[in-house]
């Protein structure tokens, strides 16, 4: 274990703050890979426990059984629909982003409004591949508009 | 001068019945109350439907054979009937269960299933109805988590918009009047706008407080909010003490859990720092193939006297499958349903084992109406005590929080209805929010963050799985130490919207007031029953201790007695049998 805490990640993290900026901007943070298997989740933490207490991130079940079933940490690791607890992160450069660009409103840094109640039904599909069939439902609603 | 409501509030929202949780039991109580001509609100700490222990849940739903047959229409044993799934319960429960609620709750658990069946949750097609320890018949039906939430907000949506949802908004406080319960206040998270949230009612179902322990099977929101704001609303609270663990579980770094307990039938090695066989010294013959309580205490055991290893999450030993053959393991992992890696890393490494907090079974004192001791404060699901006993048979959580909830949201419209218009006290209302944005105005101080670390160790060790005398005095001390430092806890950062050092300096608090009534309970009932296992009393008194603890605040500090159990007439003929 001693020798993955020398692997670093460089994290890309999207920030924005509805009562303090106009425009989103991205932050960078440099933290060690401290476990084999840390997770993008993993880095969130450290990055909030140790470096910047204003970063705003939810996470919710959080089991190795039952991850990614709540679908809270929803987020584009790398341009990619993942969620963050089941996300394997490497050493090198990683991107976090909230969903955004699939209609999820940015209520804080990588928190988004989730769909309100009659369509959170619809979309109830936490696994993994959540995301990308949240973008299929949206691009079909678009063409359809 | 004194200030207006209006003034002191951010925003105003008034309401008849007041629902704080918004998942299982919230959701259940939402369904019925809104059916009754009232208005009604409910706030939550998470997103509907997407955080919360429900949708994580296992997840099978108990109720009686015969029941589940004719109602539900699912093969089930038809011999089994109310009176035994009654007596089961009873007998997991050692005998403390309020008897009053266990009946109501074996007579409405099918119609509640059957219910949620109505509004769309899919049974297991493959294992409809499952045989679980500690049933006396096949009871279990089988669904999921996910499947239970979908149902729930099916039956949310037939109301439209008739239940106002504010998500993302933390309860601080139960408001009183006159000894009575007036509304409550809570934090909208997005803006860190301060709302009153003036009703006649109020139903308190935020689950269990699993986070209160830094190893958990449960989410992570669940900090026992719901169990701190009743106690200082004045509410009892019963046999706060009996938490469920699983005993042995692991986790793969950082925040993941999993229980081990299959792996033990295949005699896995639990070794302390010095790579002993620890277990050789609790348990020569059976070794780590023991029962739960036995292998539960002599982790803790090796942990206590520093054999364990320890990091920031808390302190564990490790167990080792590297004694047995590379196929026996892949044939043994075929049967069940972990990922290959996780089978991979376990035939190369040891892994950390501990026990993890699971469910709680103690909590708020209510009647068989879901009515606590404070007129207009109602409290149903994980949060409530006395349905359960001493131990929840596998599968009657999801039971208990659809048949609470239900209670609730009835008994809590058929209140509002008649209630008067409630009076808020401004002054307690600007106390509060004084104490809340306390934290943000601190230049320097302690940080929160920190401090739910130290909480959530201390009560892993001292409070946790196995108890002794001595920690529990040491762990209460320490809980009066820790609040006196919370005055002086800050966040380093400022903002409104989403500060999670902010966050977490609310949870604290709540962390600390549910802890020290688990804590205080535990050490007041000198006996093991159960969960309840004490290192200095283990055996089961049933001379002196077929009781219930009570616990309450009154003043600041918490008092305890004990109180005769609650029975029926069936409950007494199967006491004595």
């Amino acid at each position: 274990m001693e020798k993955a805490s020398e692997k670093m990640a460089k994290v890309r993290v999207f920030r924005f703050d509805p009562l303090k900026d106009e425009e989103p901007h991205y932050q960078t943070y440099d933290v060690p890979l401290k476990y084999e298997n840390m997770t993008a989740l993993g880095l969130l933490l450290h990055i909030y426990e140790n470096l910047d207490p204003s970063l705003a991130f939810m996470y919710s079940c959080c089991r190795l059984s039952e991850q990614g079933r709540c679908g809270v940490c929803d987020m584009f690791i790398g341009g990619e629909g993942a969620q963050a607890c089941t996300y394997q992160v490497k050493e090198g450069e990683i991107l976090l982003e909230p969903p955004r660009i699939i209609g999820y409103p940015v209520i804080k840094d990588l928190i988004t409004r989730q769909f309100s109640l009659v369509d959170r039904e619809k979309f109830f599909v936490p696994r993994t591949n959540a995301l990308h069939r949240f973008r299929k439902t949206y691009e079909k609603i678009k063409g359809r508009e | 001068m004194s200030r207006t409501l209006h003034e002191v509030a951010d925003r105003l929202i008034d309401t008849d019945v007041l629902i704080i949780g918004s998942e299982g039991a919230g959701a259940r109580a939402a369904i019925e109350a809104a059916g009754y001509d009232v208005r009604v609100t409910v706030v939550t700490k998470g997103s509907v439907a997407k955080t919360g222990a429900t949708l994580t849940a296992g997840t099978d739903i108990d109720a009686d054979g015969k029941s589940i047959h004719d109602l539900c229409g699912l093969p089930a044993d038809e011999r089994d009937t109310r009176e035994t799934f009654f007596k089961d319960m009873l007998v997991e429960g050692r005998y403390i269960n309020n008897q009053k609620i266990v009946e109501r709750h074996v007579q409405d658990a099918a119609l509640r299933l059957k219910e949620l069946m109505d509004w769309g949750m899919r049974i297991s097609p493959k294992d409809p109805v499952n045989w679980a320890p500690g049933h006396s018949y096949r009871r279990g039906v089988m669904s999921t988590g996910r499947e239970v939430c979908k149902a729930l907000i099916r039956g949310l949506q037939m109301f439209g918009r008739k239940i106002e949802y504010f998500e993302h908004t933390m309860a601080i406080d139960v408001l009183k009047n006159n000894g009575r319960a007036v509304g409550a206040v809570a934090v909208d998270l997005e803006t860190g706008e301060f709302l009153v949230l003036p009703a006649k009612a109020v139903i308190i179902a935020t689950g269990g407080g699993l986070k209160i322990y830094g190893f958990t099977t449960g989410n992570q929101e669940l900090t026992g909010d719901g169990q701190a704001i009743a106690r200082r609303a004045g509410a009892d609270f019963i046999d706060a003490q009996q938490i469920q663990f699983l005993t042995t579980t692991f986790r793969h770094p950082p925040v993941s859990l999993q229980s081990i307990n299959p792996i033990l039938n295949i005699s896995p090695w639990l070794l302390n720092r010095f790579g002993e066989r620890f277990m050789m010294k609790y348990d020569p013959e059976r070794l780590e193939r023991s029962t739960r309580d036995k292998i539960a205490i002599g982790i803790m055991r090796e942990i206590w006297d520093r054999r364990g290893w320890s990091d920031e999450l808390g302190s564990y030993v490790i167990m080792s499958l590297k004694h047995l053959p590379d196929n026996f393991v892949d044939n043994w992992a075929r049967t069940r349903s972990y990922s290959k890696e996780f089978i991979e890393n376990l035939k190369r490494n040891a892994v950390p084992a501990f026990s993890a907090s699971h469910f709680f079974c103690g909590g708020i004192r209510i009647n068989e109406r879901c009515e606590t001791n404070v007129p207009g404060l109602y409290a149903a699901g994980e949060v409530t005590g006395g349905c359960h006993g001493t131990n929840r048979l596998s599968g009657n959580a999801i039971t208990q929080v659809i048949v609470q909830g239900k209670w609730a949201g009835e008994a809590a419209a058929e209140y509002a209805l008649k209630a008067k218009k409630p009076e808020i006290d401004v002054k307690q209302v600007e106390e509060i929010r004084n104490k809340v944005y306390a934290p943000l105005e601190r230049k320097e101080g302690n940080s929160a963050t920190k401090l739910k670390k130290n909480i959530q160790r201390m009560a892993y060790e001292d409070v946790g799985v196995v108890r002794i005398a001595s920690r529990l005095e040491g762990a209460i001390k320490e809980i009066n130490r820790m609040k006196v430092d919370l005055p002086m806890v800050y966040t380093p950062y400022k903002g409104k919207s989403f500060n999670m050092p902010w966050i977490d300096a609310l949870e604290v608090r709540n962390m600390l007031d549910t802890l020290e009534i688990i804590a205080r309970c535990a050490l007041f009932r000198t006996e093991s029953r159960g969960n309840h296992n004490r290192v200095d009393y283990p055996e089961t008194d049933n001379r002196n201790w077929l009781k219930n603890v009570i616990a309450k605040e009154e003043d600041g500090e918490v008092k305890i007695w004990a109180e005769p159990l609650v029975t029926t007439e069936f409950g007494e003929k199967i006491a004595s049998s």
